[in-house]
């Protein structure tokens, strides 16, 4: 019995000495998905728009940005971008990017495809007569969108949009192998120096903590949007 | 002077030929009911007054303004979208399925379009919704949300947006199609009042008693063809034509077999 507790104080302890390492990394990646969702929510709408417009080179261009940054692998677009793109743009042009600006434009572009593609089918879910109750009414084409039929699509888009949110917060720890310092880095940091695996075990803990408000919250947004929305009407 | 022409319409669709050389025009004040089997066309003729769809050839006036006119080629053209939207300003639409805005109170959506299109400030527009609600009878229903609402009551609240923007003509798809039969009493009375203040009115319906009883005219479509044109005594009443007596033996069948 005391030596179970006195390992259990000495476990404590050193995840005590742990905390601030994992702690920073964390704080990291939490602004990584914050900064990402801030630019990528927005993002996904022209995009949205885009690839229901009636002008051809719109749809093809947004088309095609969807297919390319859905296409391939999150992964192959840091080292893109980490390894040409923003070097050639460092190079070539006063702006200085860092690591963790190469990460939020890349996760900002990689993640506005996706919520594209949500977006547009929620656009696409209303029904048919709600175009021509606005139309008859006289409402231009821009004030049905943006008056009537975006509105209605925010509910319906919140549960798959919550869902890429939690997507996300698991996506960050890819920015590690750009040498960003994030919740995973740090993390491997600390048990490759102490050759000890209980960082994994606390790292896994704060990211289903994120997860876990991420819930929370959506919960709470999509109760606060149904209001005029009952189930199986 | 004719409010509404409507001048050999055709309208085709991939496969069919939903209206084929139509000739209709209504008074102002008149009230007017179209009948005729499902897939007659009805409904396409109904759309095409308000450009909900866009006719193959033909001509229609709207109030004095060419709304569509057929080129020397045999097609249709419309002017821009602008001028297609101020023209078809003058009608109104109250749907089968009343496509109310779900995320806006019954009030905001008799609201929302005055505001925006016709550029009324808020409380004229809030002073003249309330009016209409209570026309309506829904003067208590201001805030609810449409799903708080029966599908009756979802109608007429439909009516007063559609009145809401002070439309010459009043377009209704089958207002009470999908309904329950104990609720379309109310709208028929509405619709009643409305033909009462001499209201311009074009009103697809099944409803023949209705039809008889508040119209002014009976129009008869079958096969994208205007078949008879009359008063309801005429057409309900008195024609003789084969396609007529036999889509209403349907009705007189179902009434037949309450009674017995």
């Amino acid at each position: 019995m005391g030596t179970f507790f006195a390992e259990l104080s000495e476990t404590l302890a050193y995840v005590g000495e742990l905390m601030p390492a994992l702690l920073s990394g964390a704080l990291v990646t939490v602004e990584l998905f914050i900064l990402t969702l801030l630019f990528a929510l927005p993002l996904g709408l022209p995009f949205a728009l885009g690839s229901n417009s009636r002008i051809a080179p719109l749809r093809w261009l947004s088309k095609t940005y969807i297919w390319l940054f859905r296409g391939t692998p999150l992964m192959l677009q840091l080292f893109f971008f980490y390894f040409f793109l923003i070097p050639l743009i460092n190079r070539t042009t006063s702006l200085q990017i860092d690591e963790f600006a190469t990460a939020l434009i890349t996760f900002s572009l990689n993640y506005a495809a996706y919520f594209a593609e949500i977006y547009r089918g929620g656009i696409e879910s209303i029904d048919r007569g709600q175009y021509e109750a606005a139309k008859s009414l006289g409402l231009t084409k821009r004030q049905t969108m943006f008056g009537i039929i975006l509105p209605q699509t925010v509910k319906r888009v919140l549960p798959p949009i919550s869902n890429e949110a939690i997507t996300l917060i698991k996506d960050t720890a890819l920015v590690s192998v750009i040498s960003v310092g994030e919740l995973l880095k740090a993390t491997r940091g600390a048990v490759n120096r102490d050759v000890n695996p209980t960082a994994y075990l606390i790292a896994a803990l704060i990211y289903l903590f994120f997860t876990f408000l991420l819930t929370m919250l959506s919960r709470y947004l999509e109760k606060r949007y149904s209001k005029y929305d009952v189930k199986g009407d | 002077m004719a409010i509404l022409e409507m001048t050999g319409i055709v309208k085709q669709f991939k496969t069919c030929r939903a209206l084929d050389g139509v000739d209709f025009a209504v008074e102002a004040g008149e009230t007017v009911a179209i009948i005729g089997p499902s897939g007659s066309g009805k409904s396409t003729l109904l759309r095409c007054v308000n450009c909900l769809e866009k006719i193959t050839s033909g001509k229609i006036i709207i109030d004095g303004d060419t709304l569509v006119d057929t080129n020397n080629e045999g097609k249709a053209v419309y002017p821009s979208e602008k001028e297609i939207r101020r023209i078809c300003l003058e009608t109104g639409m109250i749907f089968q399925h009343f496509n109310l805005f779900p995320h806006m109170s019954c009030i905001e959506n008799i609201c929302y379009a005055p505001i925006k299109v016709r550029g009324k400030t808020k409380e004229e527009a809030m002073a003249t919704a309330k009016d209409l609600l209570e026309m309506v009878g829904l003067a208590d229903k201001a805030e609810a949300y449409p799903v708080q609402l029966s599908g009756g009551q979802k109608q007429r609240v439909a009516i007063a947006r559609g009145l809401a923007m002070e439309p010459s003509i009043l377009l209704f798809d089958e207002p009470t199609s999908a309904l329950d039969p104990e609720l379309t009493g109310e709208i028929l009375k509405v619709i009643r009042d409305l033909a009462n203040l001499k209201r311009t009115m074009i009103i697809v319906t099944h409803e023949m008693a209705f039809a008889r009883d508040v119209a002014d005219r009976i129009v008869f479509m079958d096969e994208g063809k205007i078949v008879e044109n009359g008063t309801p005594q005429a057409v309900l009443s008195e024609s003789q034509n084969p396609r007529i007596r036999q889509f209403l033996q349907r009705f007189h069948d179902v009434g037949q077999g309450l009674q017995n």
